[in-house]
This record gives C-alpha cells, structure tokens and sequence, in this order.
C-alpha cells in the first residue's frame, strides 16, 4: 500500500529558520514587501490598466505602538489568489507566468519576512481582475483568517504590520531601509510619518543621469572619494552600471566589494564575484535584470551567465584603457601608476591587452622609475636583474658607469621583461645576475693586465680556498673597492658540498654518484683598478698581510651580499678579526 | 602567486612566519617557488637558527621532489636525516621517516650509484622502518620495488607472496591504493590486461588520492594503447597531460605520452614534448626514466622518419649531440641519439644490477611498439 501525503510544515519552524538562517537581518521584510508591491505594480501595467504606480509606506507611532502600513496600486488580489499565494508558503503568483522575467521576487517565501518584525500580518487587497476586497489576517502561530470586504476600497493592496517590542526600529531606520532599497525602482516611493509625508524616493540609476550623479553615488555607496569611473555594460545591455576607479593602490589579493541591484532592487554591497579577480583596483555600482538572485535575495546565484557577465564586464574595464590611452594618456599613467600590479597580473593573463599596455608599465632602474617606453629610449638592450638584492648590488656600479639596468625582482616583472622578450622584436631583452653585468664592465689595457698578473695570481691564492675566482676591470665610482657574485646554483651547490663532507660514508658516497659539481668556482670578486685602496694592494710586494686582507675581503663581501658563511668562514672571520685587533693594539 | 615582495625577512619571527605562510599558500609547485623556498634555508643559515634550517629544508626537500631534482634532494634528506638522528625529540623525525620511502625508491635508478650502496641504504631504510614498528607489508612492498626495478625478478615475485601474507601496513593509511606498488612492474612486463584490471579504480575515478591519477592514468593509456583499445586509450591520454606539466621532468610519465603520439601520428604534440622534456632527460633525473623516455623518444622518431619527414625543427638550446641546419635537425640522427642513449642507459642500469634485465624489457618493449603500429597501419 502506498499514499502521497505532504510535509508538515511548523510555521513557528520556518520563522525561525528564515530569521536564522535564510535572511541576514529582520530589516529585509521592507524589501519584500517593496517588492511585492513593485511586482504587483508591474503585473497591473501587463493587463494594461491606465493608472498612475505609486507605493506609500505609512510609519505610525503612538506611545510605545509602532505600525507600518505599506501600500500600492498594483493588480490586487483575488479571493482564490489570497487563498494561493498568502496562506501557502513557496507558491508565488509570479512563478510559471510568461512575463515572470519582469518581477523581482520568484520564490513566494517574501511575505514571510514580516513574521520577523511581527506577530501579525494584515493584507487588505482588491484586484484589478475582479471587483471583490478581501481581508486576510495571518499569525505568528500558523493561523490565518480571510474575509470578504463590503466596503468600497481602490485597486491594490496594503499590509498593515505592528512591530513588536522586541525590534528595534523608528522613523530614521524606516526612511533609510526605504532609501536603501527604493531609491532606483521604477515607481515613486512617497513615505509618511504619522500621515505626513516626510521624503520621497524615485531615481535613476546615476549612470543614467550625470557624471556628478555618478561621483556622488559612488562617495555615498563606497564612503570615499572617486574622480574616475569606467561604465558597464554587457553585451546583451541588459547589465549595466559603473567602475569606479580606487584613487589608492589596492593589495592584488584584494577582494573588493561590489554593490549590486537586480531588476533594480537592492541585492547586496558586498558582491564580490561580479567583476573578475584581477578588477581589484575597482568597486563597482551594477543593476542587472539578466542575472539571479538566491533565494534569499542577499546574494546572486553563480551559473554561465554570471560568468558570462563578468568577463564582458571585465573587456569593459580593458577597453576604457585602451581608449585612455589615446584621449587621457596622462591619466592612464596616473593609474598605472597606482594599480600597477593589478595592471601586470591582467597584461600576463590577455594577450591582446599585453600588447597594448606593457608599453605604459613602470618599472625600478638605475635611473628611477621609468616607463617602458622611457626605457626604450634611453637603450635598445634592455639589461634586467631579476633577483632584488643583486640589483641591489649593481646600483651604484650601473649609475657610476652610465649603465641603465631594471629591477624586475618584484612580482609579475621578470615574467613581464620575459614575454617581452618573446614577443617586443624593437628592443633586446637580457636577464643579468652581477657575473654577467661585472663581464661587460670595462676589462683593463692588455698592458696593465700583464704588469698585473703575477700579482693577481698571488692574491687569487687565497681565494681558491674559497672557491673564489678573483677579476680585475675597471669601474665607476672609484670609491667601490669591489663587487662580488655568488649565484643561487653555486649556494645549492656548496650546500650540497658542506653536506656531503659532514656526511657518513653512505650518504656521502650517494651524494658523490649523483650530483654533478659543474662550478669550478662556487664565487667571483670583481676589483676595481680605480679603487685607491686595490692600487695600493696591486702595487705592493707580496706580504704576509695579503692573506689576511683578501679573507677579509671576501666574508666582508659575502657578510654584505646577506650570503650564509659556513663553519670554516665563521672561524676564519674571527681568526682574523682578532689578528686586525692586535694590529691595532 | 608568492613573491619575495610578500616576504621581509630580517629576524627569526619573520622568518618563522614566512615559511608558515608560504607552506599554507602552495597550490602547485614551480621553479621560481623553490627559489624563494631556497632563500629561506640561505636567511636560516645566516641567523644561524637550526630550527629554522631544519624547517627551510623539510619545505625544500619537497620542492626537489616534486620537481624531480632529486640530486640535490638526496644531501638535502641526509642533512635533515643526521639532525633526527642527533636529537629525536627536538626534530620530526617521523616526517623524515615518510620522506625516506620516496628516496630508496628513487635512488635504485641511477646507475651510477653503486649496487652495494644501494643494497646499504635499502638495508638502513628497512632498520628505521621496523624501529618505528612499521610493519612487513610496508616493507616487503618496498622489497617488491627494489627487486622489480633491479631486475631480481624472481627475488620480487617472493616479495610479493610475503606482501599478500603480511597484515595491513602501518604507516600507510590508504588501504584503498595499497596494491598498486604492483602497476609499474606489470606494465614493464607487458601484462596490460592485469594492469587495467589491477589500476581500474583510479581509471574510473573512485580513487583519487595519493597522485594516483598522475602515477597510473598513464600506465592506463598505454595499456589500452596496447591492447589496442584505442577510444579508451585516447580518453585515457587527455585525462593524464592535465597532471603533467611540461616544465617539470616527468620522464616516466611523458614516456607513455611521446609512445602514443608517435603511434597515432599526433606528431606536433611529440615534438612539443621532446623539446621541453629532454634537457631534464640530459640531465638530472634518474637513469630509469631517462631509460624509458629514450625508448619512447627512438619509437616517435622512427615514426615521424615512416611518415616521410627528413627534418625536424626543435629549440633545444646547448644540445649538440646532433648537428642542426636551417631545416632543423635531421630525424634520423635524432632517432639514433636516443637509441644510442638508450642502449646506453640499459647498459649503465644492467652492469650496475650484475643481469641483462632492462635490455630485454627494452627490446621486448620495441617489439611490442612496432607490432602495434603494424596494427594501426592496417
């Protein structure tokens, strides 16, 4: 045997589950209640009546009685609709209907928002289809009453709400939910206190208006102050809206909070899925009548065509640059500017959009922050350093020598000097360490090299315990004694050597078979021949200071570069600090 | 993305955090990634704070693994190995333990370590192992990979009756992929039908855990390839390269690849992948892999050369070993540096192992490559 039967459902159950869990606060029961009214205003114009919309919300207090009335001109309600869509929790009179796309509300749950603030729901309505007034009363505890109405009232609906003493909630309140939710919907919204009336609400979008509406909406939703915005626009423009450019740089894992109207009624300020991740230094203004809300119509639903959406949206946002570019080009360099990390993640993700803007792109040099279009003009080959403390290094040698090189060690940069080099065929594109910029220095007359040569084998005898292979050139400024290189791939590799002597027999004969030491030296000390004091060293004799001074010199060097000495260092930097101590003494 | 910007590190708290930070934040594993992961043990080792090295090194250790650069991953293990063994209690030491399992399997696949040395490292690995009441099944599976890859295949057959009698491994919380230590050697031995039957859980996705969908969705698309399966095969082919990058060495795993685009003539994709995968073939993955990916790299050039191509262009920078004209280089002279290469390899792995094993599976593999693309080309 088998029968169909339905879920019970406890009203005083789904309260709370509504108050708990589905709406965020109590405050949402205006909007569902503007809502309806606006559905209903909208459902009216369908049957193509000739009326003026209007909605007035009716705050009364008396002692401590508070009671809002809510009030349209909408279609109304039938006997048998009241009996459908008030007395039936999740049937809505919109849902299965053809024009369902032009309301608002879809899930037939919205009435049950005014249990929050109320024990009792009192909805009187006189449809438009028929001549008959209903009045139906709805409780807290599950029951409701429905009567006929013989008095002679206009077409629409009113909802009569005692708010209970437990809710916090005035005129102030009141007027600023109203104006939260009312401002943009497409019927007049005139609100009372105690029947007079005190502020109306009916706007268009500011996008709609002026710039100045814009800017001024933008500093009331976001409380800050904007002076460039892009407009929004999909391709079906049926979303619409504003970016608004943030006049501060923004972390790249920024997630900025976006306001977001759907069909026009507020959803949520706090959206975060509208725009693409990589749209962080923006906040967005929306209305969209193509994407959904979720039930409790606090966020939106996530599906193809919000994905859609964002990614038109986000072209929107590529193309005003573009155009910036040719009509505000100091503008857009302002911006980059400010959002330039959040520009570079884009420019590494769209091709097309590399192509365009890399050119505008900061970047750190030798001669500060330059363009690299500025860069181009000063050189054709294009010298970056992608490790920050070796640019670090070269400064003062690339500034001395008239050398332009780039910082890329920040982030996106090496991978943007990268790309440019794949696909930039005007400019030579060369990624250097200190080895390859101290290679390129001005190497010594072949005479000098000769008169220098058995001296600099002497002093090259106290680096290869080191394994450090020691260079003569020339640079500028001659106060800079030396600059030393020590290559990630050597520190791995006296890494691993360090290890492999400390090791047993086992692990240090596997280490043996399979790392290949490829460096004959682990290091490399550039002299400066223009330095007094690597003069005074050239040209003196051999002495038995010579040892202590090139040791000194190169865990000086290494102390500087932030490069970790090993054990043997450690004991030969105190060995000879206590040698130079007793010099002194 | 991390970068060293979101890393300023001056003392040992920042450093501290960093390494934590950095931990939480790893979503795949990249060259640029282990360098900053590099700078860490390099502050560690100027603040001298062992704590801090010990952790630096436990998150590079990973990185060399998971990029198979297992060269610098072996002395990077033997440090953190001796610290456990110098204090206990002060370092994880049964972390270092999980860590050991992937080293002895890797290290049997160099020839150029030594077979008493491997046999010694095996023996130190199985002590540690049994201290820690790790118990036979652990063990014996282990034996079964040693032996299998060594070419004692019957020492590796008893292994696994040892394996079947043993109880559940401690130490091994996946009872679910616990068997599949067998997949490799069957596929080496050519039994595919035993091989899907034996991976059939990962193929149809109700096991995903363990990178098991990187190690056998492969092995499965090779199969099918062989028994001529061929919509499974090609199923199988796309759903393994979303596990693969072709920056890093997957050797064993694009071997497979590079058989299958010789075979069905996808040779645009072949090329692709010869061209990133053999400097890591040149050098420093292990000599078993670098066997494999030469085995199936000689079978997609003797493919190409079948299908009436002369010349083939590839950016293979500092590769010498065949002359390049402006045609690019000539396919038969590639084909013949990977046979050499693998000819070689064989030799290097056999002498060391004292059999003649990986040159009969090399042989036997050819043979069956080619009766397979006589298949296809009927």
């Amino acid at each position: 045997m088998s029968s169909n039967s339905l879920f019970q459902v406890d009203l005083n159950g789904i309260l709370k589950v509504l108050s708990d869990s589905l709406y965020s606060s109590y405050q949402v029961f205006i909007r569902e209640l503007l809502q309806n009214s606006v559905d209903a205003i909208n459902a009216r114009k369908h049957l193509g009546d000739a009326f003026t919309p209007a909605v007035t919300v009716n705050f009364m207090q008396s002692g401590d009685v508070r009671t809002i009335f809510v009030e349209d001109n909408g279609v109304g309600l039938t006997w048998t609709e009241v009996d459908e869509f008030l007395s039936r929790i999740g049937s809505s009179s919109k849902s299965g209907r053809q024009d369902r796309e032009s309301f608002i509300g879809q899930f037939g749950i919205g009435l049950l928002s005014c249990f929050m603030i109320s024990d009792e729901v009192i909805v009187i309505s006189k449809s438009a289809k028929k001549q008959e007034a209903v009045k139906w009363i709805g409780n807290i505890d599950g029951t409701y009453q429905k009567m006929q109405l013989e008095e002679e009232i206009p077409v629409g609906t009113s909802v009569y709400l005692r708010v209970k003493d437990s809710i916090k909630l005035d005129e102030n309140l009141l007027e600023s939910l109203l104006g939260r939710y009312g401002t943009y919907l497409n019927v007049p919204i005139r609100f009372f206190v105690n029947d007079q009336e005190k502020n109306n609400f009916q706007r268009d979008f500011p996008w709609r208006v002026s710039a100045d509406e814009v800017i001024s909406a933008g500093r009331s939703a976001f409380k800050e102050e904007f002076h460039q915005y892009i407009p929004l626009k999909d391709r079906s423009g049926k979303t619409t809206g504003v970016a608004y450019i943030i006049p501060r740089p923004t972390h790249t894992v920024a997630n900025n909070s976006h306001a977001i109207y759907i069909k026009n009624m507020f959803i949520t300020d706090h959206c975060t899925t509208i725009l693409p991740e990589w749209a962080f230094f923006v906040k967005a203004i929306i209305n969209s009548e193509n994407i959904s809300p979720t039930a409790s119509r606090e966020e939106i639903y996530k599906n193809q065509v919000l994905e859609d959406v964002r990614e038109e949206l986000g072209d929107c946002i590529k193309q005003f640059l573009i155009q910036l570019s040719e009509t505000d080009p100091t503008f857009l360099h302002h911006i980059i500017g400010i959002h330039g990390t959040a520009l570079k993640s884009l420019a590494l993700n769209d091709a097309v959009f590399f192509r365009f803007i890399s050119k505008w792109f900061s970047f750190p040099t030798s001669e500060g922050i330059l363009t690299l279009e500025e860069i181009k003009q000063q050189t054709k080959t294009i010298l970056y350093v992608p490790d920050l403390d070796e640019f670090k290094q070269l400064l003062p040698v690339a500034r001395g020598n008239g050398q332009l090189i780039v910082n890329t060690g920040y982030i996106y940069d090496t991978e943007i000097f990268n790309r440019l080099n794949e696909l930039d065929k005007t400019a030579i594109y060369q990624a250097i360490d200190v080895e390859f910029f101290g290679n390129i220095l001005k190497d010594l007359p072949l005479e000098e090299v000769d008169r220098y040569r058995e001296r600099l084998k002497q002093l090259q005898y106290h680096l290869d315990y080191f394994n450090c292979e020691l260079e003569m050139k020339e640079f500028s400024p001659d106060s800079l004694p030396m600059i030393f290189y020590m290559s990630q791939k050597s520190l791995i590799e006296r890494d691993v050597k360090t290890i492999q002597q400390e090791s047993d027999d086992l692990w240090s004969g596997i280490t043996d078979a399979v790392f290949s030491f490829e460096q004959a030296y682990h290091s490399k000390l550039f002299l400066n021949r223009n330095n007094p004091t690597i003069q005074k060293l050239l040209n003196q004799p051999t002495s038995s200071s010579d040892e202590l001074f090139m040791e000194t010199m190169y865990i000086n060097s290494m102390l500087l570069g932030h490069y970790p000495l090993n054990k043997k260092e450690m004991d030969i930097m105190n060995n000879n600090m206590e040698q130079l101590l007793n010099k002194i003494l | 993305m991390i970068s060293m910007k979101q890393f300023p590190i001056t003392t040992e708290e920042e450093l501290k955090q960093a390494i934590t930070r950095f931990k939480e934040r790893i979503d795949y594993f990249s060259g640029y990634q282990k360098k900053i992961a590099e700078k860490f043990l390099w502050k560690a080792q100027e603040l001298k704070n062992i704590d801090l090295e010990f952790e630096a090194r436990r998150l590079l250790v990973s990185y060399y693994n998971n990029l198979h650069e297992y060269d610098k991953g072996f002395a990077t293990f033997s440090w953190l190995l001796q610290r456990c063994d110098e204090d206990r209690e002060r370092f994880n030491y049964k972390s270092i333990l999980g860590l050991y399992s992937l080293i002895i399997i890797v290290a049997k696949q160099y020839s150029a370590i030594p077979k008493t040395r491997v046999i010694e490292l095996f023996d130190d690995f199985e002590r540690r192992y049994r201290e820690m009441g790790i118990g036979e099944r652990m063990i014996s599976s282990y034996k079964f990979y040693q032996y299998s890859e060594m070419g004692e295949i019957e020492q590796a057959e008893k292994e696994y009756i040892v394996w079947q009698a043993a109880s559940s491994a401690v130490f091994f919380p996946c009872k679910q992929c616990e068997e599949l230590f067998l997949s490799a050697y069957l596929a080496d031995e050519g039994r595919y039908e035993e091989l899907l039957e034996l991976i059939q859980p990962v193929l149809d996705g109700r096991i995903t855990c363990h990178y098991n969908e990187l190690s056998e969705l492969h092995q499965g698309m090779l199969a099918c390839m062989m028994l001529g399966r061929w919509e499974e095969a090609t199923v199988l082919e796309v759903r393994s390269r979303k596990f693969l990058d072709l920056d890093i060495a997957f050797l064993y795993e694009f071997s497979s690849h590079l058989l299958y685009y010789g075979i069905t003539g996808a040779f645009e994709k072949g090329r692709i992948l010869f061209e990133k995968q053999l400097p890591h073939a040149r050098e420093i993955a292990p000599d078993l892999t670098r066997l494999k990916f030469f085995i199936s790299s000689q079978e997609f050039f003797r493919r190409l050369h079948q299908n009436g191509r002369t010349f083939v262009q590839l950016n293979l920078p500092g590769f010498t070993a065949v002359p390049a004209g402006a045609d690019g280089y000539e396919v038969a002279g590639l084909m013949k540096y990977c046979q050499d290469e693998m000819n070689r390899l064989a030799e290097a792995l056999d002498s060391r192992n004292e059999n003649d094993y990986h040159k009969k599976q090399t042989a036997l593999l050819v043979e069956r490559c080619v009766a397979i693309e006589q298949q296809v080309c009927e």
